[in-house]
């Protein structure tokens, strides 16, 4: 039975405590990176085969094939909420050929979501190249009242502790308990699975507001059964530019945003991790590629590998501070 | 003095009662919360509990009501079986698929005694060169094999010259 | 409504009948019914791996084709569940219980056709019911609330103690047992991990393939390996033997009828909602059939028609929410939307006026490829039914090779086949003691969403239990619960105290 949610796509929530042993970076046989790469190459993905992180991974293995020439194999490593896989990632032989597309920001959360995390994130996966960064969004049923934030608040407050709100992952409950904290908001948290679990609820009024993945919001505000009224990314999203960032609306400094990567074990030469970047940034930057993005309301990024680094190790740090702001209680 | 009646009830009731204060125990350490706010041991303790009631209750009725004897347990077949599967399972990654699926048919088929040897290894090696046909090179699944790359050129081959057959 | 039905039809065939459509629904249905009888390598994977060849096709074409491995696939897993008692996905284990005694008995051909014309009908009604009925049933499945949900799984699970043979007391406790090994893994809401034992594989959850394979179709083997004999019966090979005879059509006709409604009402609910249909349905069977000619569990043809037609008429309507809300009502919905959304379209009411001859041409397309399901079908029966042919003695070694790399396959960790290892040993057990091992499948799915609704519910309602009767929909499920307890209980009160009695 394949569990599979469309916040597969945005960020990972949990995850495992393994042993944590990692094969040291071999100088041994290292092919040059004018080479690279001579043969079939491996993307990993998370999450079981038809997920809705899947058809990231499995959109990009056809995209990217052009460019590598080789064969490109998916193999999906699912199981305890993307952690099997990073730690197989973080394991393999770091010579380019088994990459590792996912989200740097759901291995951040993880690091603190557990209290042994299995693999130390920054230190033992580099990234490559980034794809997409995408941001959750402040929704409620298009049959409420509610037209803005504004409104929203003023209902929150009136009804105090008998308001509900939904979340569907870590990202989700931060973004929302930031919101609350903000505005000295009372609402009852109550925590669903999928985007999908929330909407009958959200029809008859049992939730008065759902912090949803962008996926699932711009799907269902497009058929009419949802009204978006922010972003949680600090700046308005190319995809959605209309919709005003909670940032903006006053809920100051809130940029909780999901992205996505493509990653390789530390270790890896310097050369080909440049040159992976390199292949990668004209199919990111492409129309195609921005347009699919735009269909699941995230944004296209691409960015140099040094700036790759510090957006991850700015990430893992920050994740510190929002379970603590969430009330989340880290897991053995 | 008791009597039991019913030896599969019996059996039935003591794994009921096993598998609750399994449940019971392992989930003593989760957090049981209220029933307006409830834990993620909520559930399963209140579960637990029930499977443990409903062994009690088959245990009592083993001794009352009569009931059809256990039949016998099958030593060999269980462990051979097993035996098979897990080794399959541990040596893939080592032996790569091929020789791990000769291996499970060997051991696996020692669960008869009446197995022909000699046939079921020819049949294991068969089947083991089908099994990366089907699953490696059509399906595409991502397992260590020896054989799978050549086998997925001679296809690609095959097809090709199939192909420009049926374009000349 | 019912000249627009017609109309809108009219437009769908049109759409979806050229030659290239009903090519792909050709392959599809050839390829889903093919995964379909291979173990482990499920519809989801399948249409996963097909995704991106999907971009380059039209989105008509492309979901067709999908649509096809889907319908494919679910009658695959059945076929399997008749040849070798391995049911390949949760709706086909009711399946195995009457049919694969029927194969045992040499009537598999029969069973097979049944299971073929018996879903080609229902996927004709269940088309038809969402051209007709799809809006109006979508919105009542959007009332289920929390609440709602759980009570119906409260319903359902009661249902499944009718399933078993034998004593209801194990029955019960073995749907409870598959609840709670339904919960091990990471808990939703608080993200605490339970019952895992420090075992990575099971943190998300002990996998569906690893529990149904070793069950049923290990255990299956070990329990044929031990018995003296070890062929089976000859097998009638004419295609004269191999079709049903006219009393089993009899017995058959009237079961299929009522699986399809049960299934088509089922399947528009989502999460459990197909899987349940055909429970449901063989319970139903099993207490509306007075003196069927073959025992229930001992190949009672009703037991292979009511549940097939439920969960390909659910398989049908488990659309209805999809198309008509842009809802996935189970992970293949889930896939789906994404080939949609892949090409543009957004799912949702706005589909069926924004681009009628997409939808109304998927609609026309599930029947053609149901239509396909038998041409396909029926005559593979006779070499499935030859397959049985093969001594057992080279049959099971094949079996178990395919379990084995089925069960790797899901994602290559070695933990998955001592799991599966685990399962036959405790399927195996069960037997031994009476229980029967079915209904813990069920238990086994519903347990995570029942508990999800249960503390949702109870959050909802701010601690107050009330709310399961407070609303109409839970209050009528439970009311229909109750009444299916009383069904349960009295007879076997009765039959508990006339053995009392004779002692």
């Amino acid at each position: 039975m394949t569990k599979i949610t469309r916040r597969d796509l945005i960020i990972g929530a949990p995850a495992v405590l393994g042993a944590g042993s990692l094969s040291l970076p071999s100088a041994l046989a290292q092919e040059s990176a004018a080479d690279y790469p001579s043969r079939e190459v491996k993307f990993v993905c998370a999450f079981p085969a038809g997920s809705g992180a899947d058809v990231y991974v499995r959109y990009f293995a056809e995209r990217m094939r052009p460019a590598f020439k080789r064969a490109i194999v998916v193999e999906n490593r699912a199981g305890a909420n993307g952690n099997i896989a990073t730690t197989y990632v973080a394991r393999s032989k770091p010579d380019g050929y088994t990459i590792y597309v996912h989200a740097p920001s759901a291995l951040a959360a993880n690091m603190h979501l557990f209290k042994n995390p299995p693999v130390d994130a920054t230190k033992e996966i580099v990234i490559a190249a980034t794809i997409n960064r995408q941001p959750f969004m402040l929704t409620v049923h298009s049959s409420s009242p509610v037209k803005t934030v504004a409104d929203l608040v003023e209902l929150l407050k009136k009804m105090g502790d008998k308001a509900s709100y939904g979340t569907t992952a870590p990202t989700s409950k931060v973004a929302a308990a930031w919101f609350n904290k903000v505005y000295g908001l009372k609402p009852v948290e109550i925590m669903y699975k999928t985007g999908s679990d929330t909407m009958n609820d959200m029809q008859s009024g049992s939730i008065d507001y759902v912090m949803h993945d962008p996926v699932h919001a711009v799907a269902n505000a497009t058929n009419g059964s949802l009204r978006m009224l922010g972003v949680t990314t600090k700046e308005r999203m190319k995809a959605s530019p209309d919709l005003p960032s909670l940032h903006e609306l006053g809920v100051k400094d809130l940029d909780v945003p999901g992205w996505w990567a493509a990653m390789v074990p530390a270790g890896t030469p310097q050369a080909i991790v440049e040159k992976l970047n390199q292949m990668w940034k004209p199919v990111i930057d492409g129309e195609e590629t921005r347009a699919f993005m735009a269909k699941f309301g995230a944004d296209t990024m691409s960015l140099s590998t040094a700036e790759a680094k510090s957006m991850f190790e700015k990430d893992v740090k920050a994740w510190g501070d929002y379970i603590k702001l969430a009330n989340i209680e880290p897991q053995g | 003095m008791l009597r039991v009646k019913c030896p599969q009830d019996l059996g039935a009731g003591l794994l009921f009662i096993f598998i609750g204060l399994v449940g019971i125990y392992f989930g003593k350490d989760l957090t049981y919360g209220s029933a307006r706010s409830m834990g993620p041991g909520y559930f399963p303790t209140w579960l637990s509990w029930i499977i443990m009631g409903m062994g009690a209750i088959c245990l009592f009725k083993c001794f009352t009501l009569n009931g059809p004897p256990i039949q016998r347990i099958a030593l060999r077949p269980i462990l051979f079986v097993f035996a098979g599967v897990l080794a399959f399972g541990y040596l893939i990654e080592h032996i790569k698929l091929e020789p791990a699926l000769v291996l499970l048919v060997a051991i696996a088929t020692q669960g008869r005694s009446d197995t022909n040897q000699k046939k079921m290894l020819l049949l294991a090696i068969c089947m083991a060169f089908a099994s990366v046909v089907i699953f490696v090179v059509l399906l595409g699944q991502a397992m260590p094999t020896w054989s799978g790359d050549y086998l997925s050129a001679a296809f690609t081959k095959l097809w090709s010259l199939f192909s420009s057959a049926k374009g000349a | 409504m019912d000249m627009n039905m017609f109309q809108n039809l009219m437009t769908g065939f049109a759409a979806a009948g050229t030659l290239q459509n009903i090519g792909f629904a050709m392959i599809g249905c050839l390829v889903g019914t093919l995964i379909g009888v291979l173990p482990g390598i499920g519809p989801i994977p399948t249409l996963a791996m097909l995704l991106p060849i999907t971009f380059g096709l039209d989105p008509l074409t492309s979901l067709i084709m999908m649509a096809g491995i889907y319908y494919g696939a679910q009658y695959g897993g059945s076929t399997t569940s008749i040849l070798v008692n391995m049911p390949g996905e949760s709706s086909s284990v009711v399946t195995c219980i009457d049919g694969y005694q029927m194969a045992r008995r040499g009537r598999a051909g029969a069973a097979l056709a049944v299971a073929a014309l018996g879903s080609f009908f229902a996927g004709s009604v269940g088309t038809i019911f969402i051209a007709g009925f799809g809006p109006p049933l979508a919105s009542f499945a959007q009332k289920f609330n929390s609440p709602d949900y759980f009570s119906l799984m409260v319903l359902g699970l009661v249902t499944a103690v009718i399933l078993a043979q034998g004593s209801v007391l194990k029955a019960i406790t073995v749907i409870l047992i598959g609840l709670l090994f339904g919960l091990v893994g990471t808990d939703v809401n608080s993200g605490a991990t339970r019952y895992t034992f420090g075992i990575s594989t099971l943190w998300d959850g002990i996998d569906f393939l690893p529990l149904v394979i070793g069950m049923f179709g290990l255990t299956e083997i070990i329990r044929n390996l031990e018995s003296d004999t070890i062929e089976r019966d000859p097998i009638p090979t004419k295609m004269k033997d191999m079709w049903p005879t006219r009393a089993e059509f009899k017995e058959a006709i009237p079961a299929a009828l009522r699986g399809t409604a049960l299934g088509s009402l089922l399947g528009i609910l989502p999460g459990g909602g197909a899987v349940l249909a055909s429970f449901a349905a063989y319970t139903v069977e099993k207490k509306v059939v007075r003196n069927p000619s073959f025992a229930f569990g001992k190949g009672a043809i009703q037991g292979v028609a009511g549940p097939e037609a439920a969960n390909n008429s659910a398989a049908q309507t488990s659309f209805i929410p999809l198309l008509t809300l842009g809802l996935p009502s189970n992970p293949i919905m889930a896939i789906m939307m994404g080939a949609m959304m892949i090409q543009g379209i957004q799912p949702g009411s706005a589909v069926m006026t924004s681009n009628p001859e997409l939808f109304w041409g998927l609609v026309a397309s599930m029947w053609i490829g149901n239509l396909m399901l038998v041409i396909i079908n029926l005559p593979l029966i006779g070499m499935w039914v030859k397959l049985l042919q093969v001594p057992y003695s080279l049959l099971y070694p094949a079996i178990i090779m395919f379990c084995c790399i089925g069960v790797y396959s899901t994602n290559s960790e070695p933990s998955q086949l001592l799991l599966m290892v685990i399962f036959a040993a405790f399927g195996y057990i069960l037997i031994r003691f009476g229980c029967e091992p079915a209904p813990m499948v069920l238990g086994f799915i519903l347990g995570p969403l029942m508990e999800e609704n249960l503390r949702r519910s109870m959050v909802l309602s701010r601690g107050d239990p009330m709310i399961f009767l407070q609303r109409p929909i839970s209050a009528t499920l439970l009311f229909l619960t109750a009444c299916v307890v009383a069904l349960i209980v009295l007879p076997s009160f009765r039959q508990t105290r006339e053995e009392a009695f004779k002692e």
